[in-house]
Order: structure tokens, then C-alpha cells, then sequence
């Protein structure tokens, strides 16, 4: 287990030390950047105290932090929690109808822009919970704790639509392989009980496609999250995004840009940390290269 | 029928249905970038009503011109990293790997690289960078197909033979390779649609070609609640573009004889 943290804990170390040489040496470049006489180890301490965000306007980190954190996990909740027995659903019954209608979901998921999403949401709710969007900061004393949650809540429904998608194709594809055409008629005739089967062999085989899956919702969800905080007026980070790439300052956008890269690394090292960790004790795990 | 036919038909008919009533009614747009402050779009007045009037041919032309430029510099990336991968020996193997990896977690990232395009005008370098935004998860998808169909022996007994690199892609993978991978050409078309509209309906970037769909959708916020087909008729011809491409890969598959199931 230590090999296997100092293993992955050097990798995130060496992508980080890169991203943030990148990142330095394009700011150097940039006509933007302020502080030129910080020093490369100056400007880590910088980056990370975010003493080096200074567009006007933006959101204090904190506040930022607390919106994209509570609506990103919303919208894993609701992509694990609708894709991960949507896949199991498609990959187990083999009706055609439901792998038509499976398929047909799965394919206008993946094709839909989440922005448009956000603003067929933001359209039909204006009537009713205006309070949601727009001026009215859940945050400031005496708001009701209904914004917040509300806000959060609408922004988490466009992001988890494609996580629902994704997360159903691999889901699916993996209890598909596991059992090939063919494979339950012979279970049957075996007497073999199908549902222990399908139990055992899907508690074991869903977790590789689940975990695989997170990084890079993560990073989907960050990436739209630019588009939908902005449509909704929500003080988050991808509005700080947003607002810092408006007025061209580059400074500020970097180190939003290596705040959220950063996080990113770490999920991407724990998924594999976990990955491996379950591996050494589950051999029969598939996936794992 | 085949539903991936009908999922076709469908979906070229909502584009169409989609675009219709922007074809009778020019939508209003210029140049003059709109302020998203809260309460704007709210108001239901038409701010720009003198402004030029955008053309719908003009914007899906190039939207669809703009995601096929970057598909397919996305789709060359992938080619060449997935050969890289598979011809090199183990250390060039794991230093691609690791950029590979890396690229995906730094997606957010190449906002600044676009940003700074923009800023500078250079139109090359918004479709480079958005095809680096695009290019780790085709790549990591057309990688696995691959490394299925090609074992790497095969590389090893051309490499044996005294091929060089240049001739083992062109005499040996490419022919074997075009197959296989080019469906992932039309999903690098899809990423790089919904990625390019996400960019242009935010009005952060404008793309060397000039206006596109997601251009109309920032165009139209304005008057949401009055004219909301001037944000969703756009939408939909994107939505739609993307499904019928994303129908279409089966179809490619079956005609190109692809062994295996698009994963």
C-alpha cells in the first residue's frame, strides 16, 4: 500500500511541477500578468494562497468553492444514481425495445449541448422560482437556505446529463461482456440461481467502468460549468472563469485554470489508488491494465 | 427498420423543424458583446433591433466547417499517438501515456489557450487548442480499439522486417488502421460541435470563420423570454447535427465491416 501512494503520489507531484512550469512560463509571455517579479517558487505559494486572482468582480474563492463543490457533487449523485441501474437495466434485460429506448436516451444525452439544457431549465423555471436566478445571493445573511440548495439543484440537472449517459454505455457495455449472448440460456440449463450471479458478477465487475468514469465526468462537469453558472448568474467557479476570461485578465484565469487542474490530478490519482488497492484484493476485477 | 435509420430521419427532421423559423425571421445580432448581468434577459426589450442581421446559412456552414477543421486535426493527433504508443518501445510508450493523462485532466486549462487566440486574433491557434481540448478522450477511445484489433506482435514482426516508422504507419497501419478508426472521426465531430458551441454562446471566442450556431444562441439570450426559438432553434440544430452524426457511426461501422461494437 506505501509503494503503491509514493508510486502515485510522485506521478501527481511530476504532472503538477509541469502544469504549473506551463503555466508560468505562458504568463511570463503574457502581457496581463502583474506580478513579474515573483520568483518560480514564489509564485506556486502565489497560485495556491490565490493571492494572484485580481479581476474586479469576481466572487471571493470561498463562496466560489462552497457552489461548484455542492453542485458537482449533486450531479455525480444524480449521474451514479440514475446511470448505474440504467446500465445494469440495458445490460440485464435484452428486450428489444428497452435497448431502442436504452440506446436512443443514452445517444440524445450524449448529444445534447448541457448549455441548451440549462437554458430550457432556466426558461421554464423563471415563473415559478425566480428567486433562484439572478441578483438574489443564497449566501447573504438572512437568505433562505431553499436558494442555495434550489441553485445548486438546477445547475446540477443539465451537468448530469451526459454523466448519466456515459456512465449507462459503460455500465452496460460491462455487464454485456460479462454475460455474452447465449450465456444465461446455459446458466439456466446449469440450474445455476441467476440472480446470485448476477449479483456476485456484477458487484464485482461494475466498479472498474464506475471508477474509470469519475475523472473524466469531473473534468466534463468543470468544463460545462463555465456555461451553465454563467446562464444561471451563480457566484461559482466556473463564473469566476467566466468573468476573469471576459476581461482578458490571464492571470486571475490561470490560476483558476490550475486550481481546477489541480483537483482534477488529485481525483485522477485516487481513482487510480483505489483502482489498484481494490485490484490486489479482487483479482477478478476486469479492466484494471 | 432499422432504428439507427429512423434516429437518422428524425433527427435531420428536428434540425430542419429547428432552423425553420429562424429561416422566416432573421434574427437580430451584431458585434457589440452582451453583458450577461442579472436581470438582462429578463426584460424582454429587443436591444439591438438595428444591429446586422445574422445569416443561419452562413452560421451552420461554419459551425459545421469549424468542428470538421478541428475534427480532423483531433482525429490526426489520435491517429499518430495511438501509432506512437504502439510502435515505440516501452519509454516513449509511457511518456505518451502520461501526456495523454495528463492532457485529460487539463481540459479546463485549455480555456486559457483559446482565450489567448482569441486575443490575439489568430485563428489557427483556436482550432489547435480546441482540438487539444478534444483530442485526449478520442485518442484514449481510438487507443483501446487498436490495441484490440492490432496486437502489438504485429508491430514487432514489421519492425523485425526493417520497416521504418513512416513505413510501417503507411504500408502496414494505415490500411489496417482507416477501418477501425474512422468512426472515431465523427465522434471527435461531435466533441468538437458541442465544445465549439459551448465557447461561442458564452461570446468569449470568435472563430476565424465567422459566426456559428452557438454565436445565434448568445445573440438570442437577450430576448429569451420573448423569442426563446431564437436560443432553441439553434440549439436544436445542434442537438440535431450531433445525433444524426452520432446514428450515423453504426452505419459506418456496418458498411466499413467493422468487427467489433463501437465502445
Amino acid at each position: 500500500m506505501i509503494r503503491l501512494l509514493t508510486k502515485h503520489l510522485l506521478l501527481a507531484t511530476g504532472r503538477l511541477l509541469l502544469l504549473c512550469v506551463t503555466i508560468f512560463l505562458i504568463l511570463r509571455s503574457a502581457e496581463t500578468y502583474y506580478e513579474r517579479d515573483l520568483s518560480f517558487v514564489e509564485f506556486i505559494g502565489a497560485v495556491f494562497s490565490g493571492r494572484l486572482v485580481r479581476a474586479p468582480g469576481l466572487p471571493p474563492l470561498a463562496t466560489a468553492f462552497l457552489y461548484s463543490q455542492t453542485t458537482i457533487v449533486l450531479a455525480l449523485v444524480l449521474s451514479y444514481g440514475f446511470g448505474g441501474p440504467l446500465g445494469i437495466i440495458l445490460g440485464r434485460y435484452r428486450m428489444i425495445w428497452a435497448q431502442i429506448l436504452g440506446h436512443l436516451f443514452i445517444s440524445v444525452a450524449l448529444a445534447t449541448p448541457a448549455f441548451l439544457v440549462a437554458y430550457a431549465v432556466l426558461y421554464v423555471s423563471i415563473a415559478d422560482w425566480g428567486i433562484f436566478i439572478g441578483g438574489e445571493s443564497a449566501l447573504a445573511p438572512g437568505a433562505s437556505p431553499r436558494t442555495f440548495a434550489g441553485q445548486c439543484l438546477l445547475l446540477a440537472i443539465p451537468l448530469s446529463f451526459p454523466g448519466i449517459a456515459l456512465i449507462a454505455r459503460q455500465v452496460s457495455q460491462t455487464v454485456f461482456n460479462a454475460f455474452p449472448e447465449g450465456s444465461l440460456t446455459a446458466f439456466r440449463s446449469l440450474g445455476i440461481p441467476q440472480r446470485l450471479l448476477f449479483d456476485r458478477v456484477i458487484a464485482s465487475a461494475i466498479w472498474s467502468p464506475l471508477l474509470r468514469t469519475l475523472p473524466f465526468l469531473l473534468s466534463l462537469f468543470l468544463s460545462v460549468l463555465i456555461v451553465t453558472e454563467t446562464a444561471f448568474f451563480v457566484p461559482g467557479f466556473g463564473y469566476s472563469i467566466f468573468k476573469a476570461a471576459q476581461q482578458s485578465d490571464l492571470q486571475s484565469l490561470a490560476v483558476l485554470s490550475l486550481w481546477s487542474s489541480t483537483a482534477l490530478l488529485l481525483a485522477n490519482s485516487f481513482v487510480d489508488i483505489l483502482e489498484e488497492w481494490l485490484h490486489s484484493r479482487n483479482p477478478s476485477i476486469s479492466g484494471t491494465k | 427498420m432499422n432504428p439507427w435509420l429512423f434516429a437518422l430521419w428524425l433527427s435531420t427532421l428536428l434540425t430542419v423543424i429547428g432552423l425553420e423559423p429562424l429561416r422566416a425571421e432573421t434574427v437580430p445580432g451584431g458585434d457589440k458583446p452582451i453583458s450577461l448581468s442579472p436581470g438582462l434577459p429578463m426584460t424582454g426589450e429587443p436591444t439591438r433591433a438595428s444591429d446586422p442581421v445574422l445569416s443561419v446559412r452562413e452560421a451552420a456552414a461554419n459551425s459545421i466547417l469549424t468542428s470538421l477543421a478541428v475534427a480532423v486535426l483531433t482525429y490526426s493527433l489520435s491517429l499518430a499517438h495511438a501509432f506512437g504508443v504502439l510502435y515505440f518501445g516501452p519509454w516513449t510508450r509511457r511518456i505518451l501515456q502520461f501526456t495523454l493523462r495528463t492532457l485529460l485532466c487539463v481540459s479546463p486549462m485549455v480555456l486559457l489557450l483559446v482565450i489567448h487566440a482569441a486575443q490575439n486574433d489568430i485563428g489557427l491557434l483556436i482550432v489547435f487548442s480546441m482540438a487539444i481540448a478534444v483530442y485526449p478522450l478520442t485518442a484514449g477511445l481510438l487507443l483501446n480499439r487498436i490495441h484490440d484489433a492490432a496486437p502489438d506482435f504485429h508491430f514487432l514482426q514489421a519492425k523485425i522486417l526493417g520497416h521504418g516508422p513512416i513505413g510501417v504507419f503507411f504500408d502496414y497501419a494505415w490500411p489496417r488502421f482507416l477501418p477501425l478508426t474512422l468512426p472515431f472521426f465523427f465522434l471527435g465531430f461531435i466533441h468538437s460541435l458541442l465544445v465549439e458551441s459551448m465557447f461561442s454562446s458564452l461570446g468569449l471566442v470568435s472563430f476565424p470563420l465567422g459566426d456559428t450556431w452557438g454565436s445565434l444562441i448568445h445573440h438570442g439570450l437577450d430576448e429569451l423570454l420573448d423569442r426563446p426559438w431564437a436560443v432553441f432553434a439553434p440549439g436544436l440544430a445542434i442537438l440535431g447535427t450531433a445525433f444524426a452524426t452520432y446514428a450515423c457511426i453504426p452505419l459506418f461501422e456496418k458498411l466499413l465491416s467493422v468487427p467489433t461494437k463501437l465502445t
